[in-house]
């Protein structure tokens, strides 16, 4: 069954259509260009098109560049269209937003990037042309759709959560998580969804990706010619096939710690160093092609957890200097680190700007005496 | 009138009291020739340290002026028939001072009127020596008014305890002047000719010398203020701070001789240069120490009488310079002791003069000018002493009979030979330093239009304020002051037009650029709307199953178009990036590596491989704007394509690198194109100068407005305008130019406003 997402841009009508056949997926993605009009024919065709049904919306953030007659914003649409859905006791659906200038966007709604829960995602025009950017938008439709069903079914809190998840139980799970997500299914499902989304999906958490994974069994992963096959096949217990897993893959983090201790040696992942998580897993996997990853320069340990947000390798939390922002984070979730070394060369800083300023007096004496 | 008078047959000549102030008037006249009378006094009465302290002088009638010195002092006779004798003929009787042989300094009989002239009360203090007790006379010089009989007039004398051993202490009470700091300099200058060196060196006590020269005369000038007292000016400073270099030598006892030259001005610090004894061409690369000459030391102070020499010295000081260059030389002291008649005015015992150097030329192709091919070697251009220390029996040298000047022997001629080796040894190194500091003064130009205006109003205004300071003097004339001012007003007034008619080109030419840079701002933003739409129809072409020559025109499209893209969204970020009109701090790493990953398509599509090299570290520029650098990596990479395309080379590479030395973050670029012919180092930053062939008539606008020799110059003044640096340098093996730009690093203040 295809997505359905409607375009709605104040570009002529012809590029309208250009971009979205860059967007479309045949037979899976369905995007549906429209010229922005005055406000009172644009709400009225979002009625009718939510009525019809729809998998979602996606608007152009400066609708009011092109246009003679149009004098609203994409935040005010977005709130119009939530509204609607509201009144009309129509499904959720999600809304995301594109943009020439994203990084305008993201500039302005740093730190509130959902724009107050308005919009999903975002994404500049040439971004969403990309197919994991077009998986995401088609996860995130799937995502609404799973949560409309459930609640409208009868299930209990707990019940929701496991099939949401895909798990046999809720146990693994904090009871602060589970509390924080019953209290945003009660609000709506675009607070869910978002919530889900950014608190375990997008920043590490009891879900991690796959580089926390390879760092966290200590295995260099570039180098290490069976690390798919181990990963498939061997991890496939701890995979994680909850909404949102079809655009992102993610693992357990609790998955992989039983794995570890129930076959290889009942000791925790964290207190061993890699060449001896590496070695044992050898042994039990019987696979060789397996790579111990090393540390970084200026690290001293490679009891490796995280990852170095700048050199993109495994880290210890003892070598690692956590990144500012994360002040507010959640008892289920992980903080982002980066390397001495990445931090003094400033290697990939777009991506983590600065460290966190109660780290920053260690960090300027550390970098003064290694620095040239 | 008396009535013995009147009754007598036989009449004599009277004075009018009234006598002394019109002498005073006439032959002081002015308060400096005052205060330098009583100073030479002190000197020709074999004082070593003379003081003054003008106490409380900011008010008329107020101060005291005290004058003290450690002379011979003078004993009652002497008082009465010198001092109190006007018109004494002392100073015909005894030319030279009984102590230190002294050519008495002071002109006849001034003294006293000197006093009167400064203030209207005068009370010397005065011992000698051998005498137990010490004479006390004050003189109220305001009783000696018109009317009066000079010899009627009485002032108490009395004797006292010692103030001190010897030496005489003048204290001149209700100053009639008010005296201003910048008077007191002007007084201490006009005196400072009488300045005897005190300026021995430091080695003396390494070469153990007998005695410190005992012929040293110092003068320390002091004011009090509210009982704070404060130096005024200290007698080295003022004349030796202001050499160019300063060299010093010596033969130690081994009889081998050596020189140092030291100089900020030229950026010297040798240490040790050997002075060899030998007289012909050969002997001269084989160090020969001297066969008698031992023991000597001397330092020597170098000055070129030429403004541009200096930094930020007064048109007048340099004047002053001049007029005692008549009293440069090198002296001669012997244990202790000045020898006449060398270094005295007009004596060039050394034969500096004789050498014929002066005259050689030099032309400059930069500037195609002449300059002087040597510095200026003549005996006036150097201020210093060589002190010997002849106490070994036999004695090196001799005293003719007449006690003026040594006998003729060969100690004596190694002497002159060594100090003119010396001296000229320096003067070649530089000479030398010269030409290199010339050399790196043309990479300087900036300091040019602005500098030289601004300089110019400088000197007029100081001219102005000197004029004020004088006003007081009725004998100092106005004529060559406003001759100056004149001068100086026509050249302000020259330069000024000059400068704006370089303004007014420079903003001509800028104008055109900017209504370029506007357009292209346009377009950029433009293009950035219609490119999703090409990427989406590519994008849906590509996906297609399309016969196969329609598929490699699909694929060629859509490599096309991201190239394309790529070049369009390095201005477009340009542009974004201007609208923030704020200065940051930058970070320059950033910069080039956002640049380097903007241009590798393209690279890759010259066949030009990028290298980039950066230091280690956290390091911002000064607050400068994003789109600047822009700007400036975009031209440098320009023109590198074009060096390199023109040079053939099978592979191109560009090197950037940047890093952080002393205060100054710098970036280098380098590329391995056809390189800068020499002779053109300096010329490629000047407006419209371009070794491409000029665009034809047929040549689009845009054609002829870029690629014209504009992009380096705007370059530089960029640069510039933030206080930074650009210039060429040695490029590293495999490349063949180099450019270096330094900028200021920001300071912690600036990195604090800006939470970095």
């Amino acid at each position: 069954m295809a997505y359905n997402y409607h375009y709605i841009d104040d570009n002529p009508t012809r590029r309208n259509a250009s971009i979205a056949r860059g967007w479309k997926i045949p037979d899976s993605l369905d995007i549906t260009p429209h010229d922005a009009t005055a406000w009172d024919n644009q709400v009225a065709q979002i009625a009718q098109l939510i009525s019809n049904g729809v998998s979602g919306f996606i608007l152009d953030w400066r609708l009011n560049e092109q246009g003679t007659n149009i004098h609203y914003s994409a935040e005010a649409l977005a709130e119009q269209i939530r509204f609607i859905i509201k009144d009309q006791n129509s499904a959720a659906v999600p809304i995301i937003l594109v943009s020439q200038s994203i990084d305008d966007f993201r500039r302005r709604y740093e730190g509130n990037l959902n724009v107050n829960g308005l919009f999903d995602s975002h994404y500049s025009k040439e971004e969403l042309m990309t197919e994991s950017n077009k998986q995401q938008i088609m996860s995130i439709a799937a995502a609404y759709q799973t949560l409309n069903d459930l609640t409208s079914s009868n299930a209990n809190h707990e019940e929701k959560i496991q099939r949401l998840f895909s798990i046999p139980t809720c146990s693994n799970l904090h009871p602060d998580f589970i509390e924080s997500l019953q209290i945003k299914m009660g609000i709506s499902i675009s607070d869910t969804v978002q919530f889900i989304l950014n608190s375990v999906v997008l920043h590490p958490s009891f879900l991690i990706e796959e580089d926390w994974v390879a760092a966290r069994l200590g295995i260099d992963k570039a180098n290490s010619f069976d690390w798919d096959i181990l990963k498939n096949d061997f991890l496939a217990s701890a995979k994680y096939n909850g909404i949102f897993a079809n655009a992102w893959e993610r693992w357990w983090m609790f998955g992989i710690e039983q794995w570890w201790r129930s076959n290889m040696v009942d000791k925790s992942l964290q207190n061993t160093s890699a060449p001896e998580r590496v070695d044992k897993i050898k042994v039990y996997t019987g696979l060789q092609n397996l790579v111990a990853a090393t540390k970084l320069p200026l690290c001293k340990s490679d009891n490796f957890w995280t990852i170095c947000e700048g050199h993109k390798r495994p880290l210890s939390n003892m070598d690692g200097f956590v990144i500012r922002g994360q002040s507010n984070l959640a008892i289920w979730q992980e903080k982002k680190q980066v390397s001495l070394d990445a931090a003094i060369q400033r290697i990939n800083i777009d991506e983590w700007e600065a460290i966190a300023a109660q780290y920053k007096p260690k960090f300027e004496k550390l970098k003064s005496f290694y620095a040239d | 009138m008396e009535n013995n008078l009147l009754e007598q047959e036989q009449i004599n000549f009277t004075v009018d009291a009234g006598i002394i102030n019109r002498l005073g008037q006439e032959l002081v006249g002015r308060r400096e020739t005052a205060v330098a009378e009583l100073i030479k006094n002190a000197y020709d009465a074999d004082a070593t340290v003379v003081t003054l302290n003008f106490i409380d002088c900011n008010e008329v009638e107020q101060g005291t002026l005290t004058i003290e010195d450690d002379g011979c002092g003078m004993n009652k006779e002497q008082l009465i028939s010198g001092f109190m004798r006007i018109a004494s003929i002392d100073k015909i009787e005894n030319p030279v001072s009984a102590k230190y042989k002294r050519y008495k300094a002071g002109k006849k009989g001034i003294g006293r009127f000197a006093t009167q002239f400064l203030g209207n009360k005068l009370t010397i203090i005065t011992q000698t020596l051998t005498a137990e007790k010490a004479l006390s006379i004050t003189i109220d010089w305001d009783k000696y008014v018109i009317g009066q009989n000079i010899e009627s007039i009485y002032n108490p004398i009395s004797e006292i305890p010692k103030t001190k051993s010897e030496g005489t202490s003048l204290i001149i009470n209700g100053v009639r002047d008010v005296w201003t700091n910048a008077q007191i300099n002007r007084v201490f200058r006009y005196v400072s000719e009488l300045l005897q060196p005190n300026y021995l060196s430091d080695r003396e006590d390494a070469f153990k010398f007998a005695v410190k020269n005992k012929d040293a005369f110092e003068v320390k000038f002091f004011k009090t203020e509210n009982t704070l007292k404060t130096d005024i000016a200290d007698s080295q400073k003022l004349i030796f701070d202001r050499a160019l270099a300063i060299i010093e030598g010596y033969v130690d006892k081994t009889k081998d001789a050596y020189i140092t030259v030291q100089s900020t001005a030229f950026d010297i610090d040798e240490e040790l240069m050997p002075i060899s004894a030998g007289d012909n061409s050969k002997d001269r690369d084989i160090v020969l120490p001297y066969k008698t000459l031992r023991n000597v030391h001397f330092k020597a102070y170098y000055f070129i009488y030429e403004a541009n020499y200096y930094e930020d010295m007064p048109k007048m000081e340099l004047n002053r310079l001049k007029e005692l260059s008549k009293e440069a030389g090198i002296r001669l002291y012997r244990n202790g002791f000045r020898v006449l008649p060398y270094g005295e005015e007009g004596n060039d015992w050394l034969e500096i003069d004789k050498t014929d150097t002066n005259k050689v030329k030099v032309l400059i192709q930069e500037t195609n000018k002449k300059i002087d091919a040597y510095i200026p070697f003549g005996n006036r251009n150097f201020w210093g002493f060589v002190e010997v220390l002849d106490t070994q029996k036999p004695t090196l040298f001799e005293e003719t009979a007449s006690r003026e000047g040594l006998i003729e022997n060969e100690a004596l001629s190694e002497l002159k030979d060594f100090l003119f080796k010396s001296l000229k040894k320096a003067a070649e190194k530089i000479n030398y330093q010269r030409f290199l500091r010339k050399d790196k003064k043309e990479r300087e130009v900036k300091q040019t239009v602005e500098k030289t205006l601004k300089e110019e109003i400088k000197k007029l205004q100081e001219v102005i304020n000197s004029i004020t300071t004088v006003s007081n003097a009725d004998t100092f004339s106005s004529e060559p002051i406003s001759q100056e001012i004149k001068t100086l007003i026509d050249n302000v007034a020259q330069r000024y037009e000059v400068e704006r008619q370089q303004t007014i080109e420079t903003e001509g030419m800028l104008r055109v650029l900017a209504g370029l840079g506007l357009v292209i701002g346009e377009f950029a933003h433009e293009i950035r709307q219609f490119t999703p739409a090409f990427q989406g129809d590519i994008s849906f072409l590509l996906r297609q199953n399309l016969p196969t020559d329609i598929k490699e025109a699909v694929d060629d499209l859509a490599q096309n178009f991201k190239d394309f893209q790529t070049y369009a969204s390095y201005f477009d970020e340009a542009i974004t990036q201007n609208t923030h009109r704020e200065l940051v701090p930058l970070n320059l790493q950033s910069i080039v590596d956002k640049f380097s990953k903007t241009v590798a398509k393209d690279a890759q599509n010259s066949k030009i491989s990028i290298e980039l090299e950066h230091m280690r570290g956290e390091y911002y520029t000064c607050p400068m704007h994003y789109s600047e650098w822009t700007s400036i990596l975009w031209n440098f990479y320009t023109n590198a394509k074009k060096a390199i395309r023109r040079a053939r080379a099978s592979v191109g590479k560009i090197k950037i690198s940047c890093g952080e030395e002393k205060d100054k973050i710098y970036l280098e670029f380098q590329d391995n194109g056809d390189g800068i012919p020499p002779g053109n180092e300096n010329k490629i930053f000047n407006a419209f100068f371009s070794t491409t062939t000029p665009a034809s008539y047929t040549a689009t606008i845009t054609e002829q407005q870029t690629g014209t020799g504009l992009g380096l110059k705007i370059v530089k003044d960029t640069i510039e305008f933030y206080q930074g640096e650009i210039f060429l340098i040695p490029a590293e093996s495999g490349y063949t130019t180099c450019f270096r730009i330094e900028a200021p690093k920001s300071s912690q203040k600036q990195l604090d406003e800006y939470g970095l």
